[in-house]
């Protein structure tokens, strides 16, 4: 009789802890899609990248769900010219997620350049 | 002694029970977990489809708006001849990092058939409405395949260069089915005019064309021309096209009346597959 109790109150208590990690990281992708459609469509990563200015990337990742951080790189022919971090947000996390897209900027000359946004839950800290 | 029997097999039964509730749930899990990354990769493609089409519409360094209201579809085109690099050799790069690098970091297969695109720089519209570059440095625009439905032509250039003069073979026509305006103005802003005037009816199925030549360079006209009407063999087009040595902004607007949805696009398609979901998508710029 013990151990069969002892046996439900750990399964009691796994089935209550159990983290449906899938949807949230499905959760987290859209939001990253959206967060990163925005700021191209908005010529906010293009500004960034001709006037080397991040303020206003910085102002819409700060507007994002407290329950999220972010992490956004600009890339150049795979370098990184440009990183931003949303704040109160440190880099430690359990599960990350990382999405892309690219965009021109129009510069001296066209280029294509890649923004890469980490995203992961502020809980799991 | 029964006591005994009985608290050992409901002991047992409850055992089994909670195996069974144990393993119903880990297998749950696991199907959900299998369902969430299909609809994440469902999730996924489409995103990857608009980024490419997005960028491959920004590398085409033209601004493309278009309206489709009561039955008149409004096509504006803003542009810069010739183009700061050649389209072409930019789409071939975008399409090796596409292809490399991008494929690899998102962890897709993915294939980008833009041969069409690459011969022949141009943009789609469903209706059959075609804006075309004559070659991939946009040294010429050539926007066709409205007629019979191209009502009205609006042509906005900005040169940078001195007005010197201009040899026109152009007749307007009272009676001409197609309505043109014209504003052109040189590098000090003075109006070019084109057989006296800025506005006025042609008829489609004629050839007009101007040679608007600038302030000479050495022994060479600076050079721009505009064609206007039947087109290599295209009624109701126009081609505008630097000859030599001037840089413009051109504006181009035409009216065309249109029933039903239009959708605008570059002939180009894109492969896509996770292993999960495969997607071939054209590159789509916009609908209205």
């Amino acid at each position: 009789m013990l151990v069969t109790g002892l046996l439900f109150v750990y399964v009691a208590s796994a089935i209550n802890d159990m983290e449906f990690s899938a949807w949230k990281d499905s959760h987290l992708q859209r939001y990253s899609m959206d967060l990163l459609t925005v700021l191209e469509k908005s010529g906010y990563l293009e500004n960034a990248v001709i006037t080397e200015d991040t303020s206003q990337l910085q102002n819409v990742i700060a507007k994002t769900s407290k329950s999220l951080c972010f992490l956004l790189n600009i890339k150049d022919s795979g370098e990184t010219i440009l990183s931003l971090q949303k704040q109160d947000c440190k880099i430690t996390y359990k599960r990350r997620l990382i999405t892309r897209r690219t965009f021109i900027a129009r510069g001296d000359q066209t280029k294509v350049y890649e923004a890469e946004l980490y995203g992961w839950y502020k809980e799991e800290l | 002694m029964k006591k005994g029997y009985l608290i050992t097999i409901s002991t047992f039964i409850l055992f089994f029970l909670l195996i069974s509730l144990v393993n119903y749930y880990s297998e749950w899990n696991y199907r959900v977990e299998r369902h969430v990354s299909k609809v994440k990769s469902l999730d996924k493609m489409p995103f990857l489809l608009d980024d490419v089409s997005s960028t491959l519409k920004n590398l085409m360094q033209v601004d493309v708006n278009f309206t489709n209201t009561n039955g008149e579809l409004t096509t504006q085109f803003k542009d810069t001849l010739p183009a700061p690099q050649n389209i072409s050799e930019l789409l071939e790069e975008y399409e090796s990092f596409l292809e490399g690098e991008y494929s690899a970091a998102n962890n897709v297969e993915l294939q980008l058939n833009q041969t069409s695109l690459l011969s022949q720089p141009r943009i789609e519209f469903s209706n059959g409405l075609t804006y075309e570059y004559t070659d991939g440095e946009k040294n010429g625009v050539f926007f066709y395949g409205g007629w019979p439905y191209t009502t009205e032509l609006t042509i906005r250039i900005r040169a940078n260069k001195k007005w010197n003069n201009t040899q026109e073979n152009w007749t307007w026509n009272d009676t001409g089915d197609l309505l043109v305006t014209l504003d052109i103005k040189d590098s000090t802003g003075n109006p070019i005019y084109i057989n006296g005037s800025t506005q006025g009816r042609i008829s489609s199925s004629t050839l007009n064309e101007a040679r608007i030549l600038f302030a000479p360079e050495g022994t060479e006209y600076p050079e721009l021309r505009i064609k206007l009407g039947r087109v290599n063999g295209e009624n109701g087009a126009v081609l505008i096209e630097r000859e030599r040595l001037v840089n413009f902004g051109m504006w181009l607007t035409a009216k065309t009346t249109n029933y039903g949805p239009i959708r605008a696009s570059l002939p180009a398609t894109l492969y896509l597959s996770d292993g999960i979901v495969n997607m071939v998508g054209s590159i789509v710029l916009g609908e209205a």
